[in-house]
């Protein structure tokens, strides 16, 4: 039997029952008993009836109040409401479910750090695969490994035994020259990868080591469906966890040749690479970042990362494992796994004004490892920050970590965001279980940098001992604040070693910019050819911004004019009175554009490649967009408008 | 749409006298092109004063080289700017359509 017995939805059901009391006739009363359990009232009504809802729960609603239809009410509300309930457990199912798939991370990591498991990488990766696999019901999955230019298996399951073959075929061979996990959810057949022949999806995702792909891991599904993001979030993850313990199991065989104190410094650079630091993301809209992540020879467990709550918000991480060696660094891995699992990765649906606080996040995570560090004797620190640009708030939660700076662009400051309740400053994750770690809150506006970092950055000594320190690292942020994130992150850096030339950096060095954007700027019009010069300007103005090349600004200016051309003579046909919407926004290495509407959809598969004989006009308009632009995607915004974005990374200099 | 034409021995130059050749201007050009086009004609358009040109003033040459190709013509272009160049490129059109640096380029090889 299902049991209603998710608390929300008791609690719901509860509170509704109430309201329907207060509906009733003055003097009368009503009461409920689900599953034998009265939440409301006792059975002591003169009318009553029993039933059981869809979902097999008993219930039963007696009231005093000469009505059989109020109970006819009821009994119809009750249904609905269980089934709010069901939905509710639906969702908290597939919570659970990814909080397995970071367990078994954080297995893993235990794995890791047992030393006599390391001699088995075998069994680690059949771990892994198997968790791979378990995201879903008759998935298929492979575990290639890269091997000069072939592949071969190094695991599989549900296909029989893959055969190598060259590492350059098909999507696998995309997702390795790419270095990106690829999603396909419309497979069409090739025969360069016999095994997704009849596959519908596929999930493919590169095992990145030291820069380089190592292998891929590969999903599969004989079913059609859609693999989404948080698949590819999984993926990720395990593939970083293999690569690490491949890498671990290489050297420590090097080791047995003798070059363990250089190999050292290898595997905290691999771990630290692969797991320790996120990606920040190159492309929210309204912020953009710059890191320092150098390691040092003893790895002292730094780590960061980025999580995408949803387009308005972004968290960034940035923690510290006290302790030195690969045992921080995997320590590291673990918290930052939990932090994954809370922060990280959740279901799309789920919407902004739902997803967790950064307050619930740190103690959620704060209760998955407590227990863990203090028997290990460890601790972390870490500042959990939540920026969301377009409602220009900034909201920390320290633990224990060194301040975070702040520039203000208002009165041209650097301001240390330290906790308001002075001495009673947060602790460290993994000092006391059950420890409260309240938020700050912060106004930021565009122009503003902030700088999260490790203390390897503030105590790193010169020749006489003196160390870095705050003021010298917020001089180096205001002296730099105009420049690009990354430029300000790599400032800081070489500020930092100059600085200890003498006695060398011994500690990790870790930083991380956020730099404010102003909101991205927008141009309406009315759905007028003569209206594409304006576009062009517009466009002019927004590649200049983000110190686009002339060469790139002509394409750019090339592609928005097509695509804006599309929309007056297609979406509206040439109706004059339809809306159209560009917003653009620069950053340091791209610009984009998203261009909205409200008329006929475009549809892409319609529109074939054009003549390159010159024997008709059409097509070149969409394949120019796709040629010149990096990412182009189609789809809907909220009210339901069309909506083309369009974005162009600039060619290095040196290309 | 400013248009001069200048004719040197049995070859007609039709120098484009606009800054853009897009959805807003194309039309116009082909239509009014249409009109000049002789059967048979050898033409180049001198393009030296166009700074912007998209997949709508391609269309119309494209609809102008096919016309002359019919009746045994032919259609070059000269002068063009980096940026106007490299739209044909892009589009792989250079290799339909013949370019040159010059307008005396352009007349010789006709």
């Amino acid at each position: 039997m299902t049991q209603l017995v998710a608390d929300q939805a008791t609690s719901l059901l509860a509170n509704a029952l109430r309201k329907q009391l207060d509906a009733l006739p003055h003097g009368h009363d009503l009461a409920l008993c689900l599953n034998g359990e009265w939440l409301l009232g006792c059975a002591t009504k003169t009318l009553e009836r029993a039933f059981t809802t869809a979902h097999g729960d008993d219930v039963r609603v007696s009231t005093d109040a000469d009505t059989d239809t109020l109970l006819c009410v009821v009994e119809h509300w009750i249904q609905s409401t269980a089934q709010l309930g069901e939905m509710e457990r639906d969702l908290e199912g597939l919570y659970d479910e990814l909080g397995a798939s970071y367990e078994s991370l954080s297995s893993i990591y235990e794995i890791g750090s047992d030393s006599s498991l390391l001699l088995h990488p075998e069994e680690a990766l059949r771990r892994i695969i198997d968790r791979a696999l378990a995201y879903e019901a008759d998935l298929h999955a492979v575990f290639w490994l890269v091997d000069g230019a072939t592949i071969v298996p190094a695991q599989w399951r549900n296909t029989a035994t893959p055969q190598a073959r060259p590492a350059r075929l098909g999507l696998i061979g995309r997702a390795l020259t790419e270095q990106r996990g690829i999603i396909d959810n419309r497979r069409a057949n090739s025969d360069d990868e016999p095994e997704l022949h009849d596959a519908q999806r596929v999930a493919v995702t590169p095992m990145m080591c030291r820069d380089r792909a190592v292998g891929a891991l590969v999903v599969w599904h004989h079913a059609e469906g859609a693999f989404d993001s948080r698949l590819m979030g999984l993926l990720t993850s395990l593939a970083s966890q293999a690569a690490m313990i491949l890498e671990q199991d290489r050297l420590r065989k090097q080791t047995v040749e003798g070059e363990r104190l250089r190999r050292e410094v290898e595997i905290s650079g691999v771990i630290q690479k692969t797991l320790l630091l996120g990606h920040a993301p190159q492309h929210f809209s309204g912020v953009e970042f710059g890191t320092v992540a150098h390691a040092s020879r003893h790895i002292d467990g730094d780590f960061f990362g980025f999580f995408e709550q949803n387009a308005q918000t972004i968290d960034v991480l940035v923690a510290d494992v006290m302790g030195k060696g690969i045992p921080a660094a995997l320590v590291g891995a673990g918290v930052k796994s939990q932090f994954l699992r809370f922060a990280g990765a959740r279901p799309q649906r789920h919407t902004a004004n739902a997803s967790l606080t950064p307050r619930t996040i740190v103690e959620s995570v704060h209760k998955e490892v407590a227990a863990q560090l203090i028997d290990l004797g460890k601790f972390v620190t870490a500042v959990y920050a939540r920026i969301e640009p377009s409602s220009q708030r900034l909201t920390i939660v320290d633990c224990g970590h060194t301040e975070v700076l702040h520039y203000r662009a208002r009165d041209h400051r650097v301001v240390r965001l330290r906790d308001d309740r002075d001495d009673q400053a947060n602790l460290p994750l993994g000092f006391v279980p059950g420890t409260p770690y309240p938020e700050t809150e912060v106004a930021i506006e565009p122009g503003d940098c902030l700088c999260f970092y490790s203390d390897g950055i503030t105590e790193a000594t010169d020749a006489q001992g003196a160390m870095f320190g705050v003021e010298a690292l917020a001089q180096t942020l205001a002296l730099h604040r105009a420049a690009a994130p990354q430029e300000i992150a790599d400032a800081i850096h070489v500020a930092v070693t100059t600085f200890a030339t003498a006695t060398g950096v011994n500690d990790d060095l870790t930083c991380v910019i956020a730099k404010i954007l102003p909101a991205p700027r927008t141009l309406e019009f009315h759905a007028e050819p003569g209206h594409l010069q304006r576009v062009r300007q517009f466009a002019d103005e927004i590649c200049r911004a983000a110190r686009a090349s002339a060469d790139d600004t002509a394409r750019v200016l090339l592609a928005v004019t097509e695509a804006v051309s599309n929309v007056i003579r297609h979406a509206y046909s040439t109706d004059e009175t339809g809306i159209v919407r560009i917003e653009g926004e620069a950053f340091a290495d791209s610009v984009r554009f998203s261009i909205f509407d409200h008329g006929a959809t475009f549809d892409r598969d319609g529109v074939d490649d054009p003549a390159f004989d010159g024997s008709s006009d059409g097509g070149f308009g969409i394949f120019i967009i796709e040629e010149v632009m990096d990412e182009v995607s189609l789809g809907r915004d909220a009210n339901g408008n069309n909506r083309l974005d369009l974005r162009m990374r600039f060619k290095k200099g040196n290309e | 749409m400013n248009l001069a034409s200048e004719t040197i021995g049995d070859v007609e130059v039709i120098e484009v006298l606009e800054k853009n050749l897009d959805a807003d201007t194309a039309q116009l050009f082909k239509t009014e092109m249409t009109a000049r086009l002789t059967e048979g004609g050898k033409i180049i358009f001198d393009l030296g004063m166009l700074e912007f040109i998209d997949s709508s003033g391609l269309g119309a040459m494209l609809s102008c080289l096919r016309k002359l190709n019919a009746t045994g013509g032919d259609l070059k272009l000269c002068s063009l700017s980096a940026s106007v160049r490299s739209m044909f490129e892009l589009v792989r059109m250079h290799r339909v359509i013949e370019i040159y640096e010059t307008r005396e380029e352009a007349i010789a090889s006709l």
